[in-house]
């Protein structure tokens, strides 16, 4: 396989020490999680707080619509400025 | 879980460090990929669906982060290559001199061992891994088999071939020192 000559020994891999990880490395996994945590809560709550705004906008539109369609014919009438005894459904 | 997890890091730790380490070689390349490896498990930990033991799931994570990694800077130098035709300053460039920085190699084997990383780093990434498994982490063929989900017999014959080659490329860069 390898020549017994060779300076360039495969098994120097094998002696290769074991080394220990930096403890700033716990740390910084601590702060990567919190700040990930932290993300994930602000667009959830980006997600609830834009479906209440849409659920109100909603809302909002529908009693604007059912208003609208109860208009008395008074107030029609004063909308497009005739008299109130002007009788608009004939 | 934070306290399981704690538990689970002062476990790994080291074994995950030590196997980036023999993919990058670069202190601070191996520590990010460390904390890489960690968050993943961190974020996935529930999910995980106990089919393989868990040291083998998380050997699996850092031999995927650490290939990526590997990939990432490939692409970073092929992108300095052209930044370097535009960009007269040096700096950005410093820091991809800096390829072989192994805390656990001794002063007098540096220069051997970093030509023998080097060449390891042409190998297919499934023989580098088997090689890196087998003669760095001392892991047996089964152990290896289980990790890279393949047979004990398709280890064998990988890290043959990976040696193979790796003696190969070694006795050419012999061959032109002479």
């Amino acid at each position: 396989m390898k020549s017994p000559m060779s300076k360039y020994d495969i098994d120097l891999l094998e002696r290769i020490d074991r080394v220990e990880v930096s403890p700033s490395v716990w740390f910084r996994i601590q702060n990567s999680i919190q700040a990930l945590n932290t993300e994930r809560f602000s667009v959830k709550m980006s997600w609830t707080f834009g479906l209440a705004a849409a659920l109100i906008i909603a809302l909002n539109m529908m009693v604007w619509f059912s208003q609208r369609n109860e208009v008395p014919a008074d107030n029609l009438a004063e909308t497009f400025g005739l008299s109130s005894n002007y009788n608009l459904y004939e | 879980m934070q306290s399981g997890f704690e538990e689970i890091y002062h476990q790994y730790k080291n074994k995950v460090y030590n196997l980036a380490l023999s993919y990058i070689r670069i202190k601070e390349e191996a520590e990010e990929i460390t904390q890489d490896v960690f968050i993943s498990v961190h974020q996935s930990i529930e999910k995980f669906e106990h089919r393989s033991s868990l040291s083998t799931w998380i050997y699996r994570i850092t031999i995927n982060k650490s290939l990526d990694a590997i990939k990432a800077a490939k692409r970073k130098k092929r992108w300095a290559v052209v930044t370097r035709i535009f960009q007269t300053s040096p700096s950005s460039l410093d820091s991809l001199h800096a390829t072989f920085d192994h805390p656990g190699v001794q002063m007098e084997q540096k220069e051997i061992l970093e030509a023998i990383f080097n060449c390891m780093n042409e190998l297919p990434d499934q023989q580098r891994t088997a090689l890196i498994l087998s003669k760095i982490e001392h892991k047996s063929q089964v152990e290896i088999a289980e990790i890279m989900g393949i047979s004990a017999k398709a280890v064998e014959s990988l890290v043959q071939r990976a040696k193979t080659n790796l003696s190969k490329k070694l006795s050419d860069i012999e061959g032109n020192e002479k």
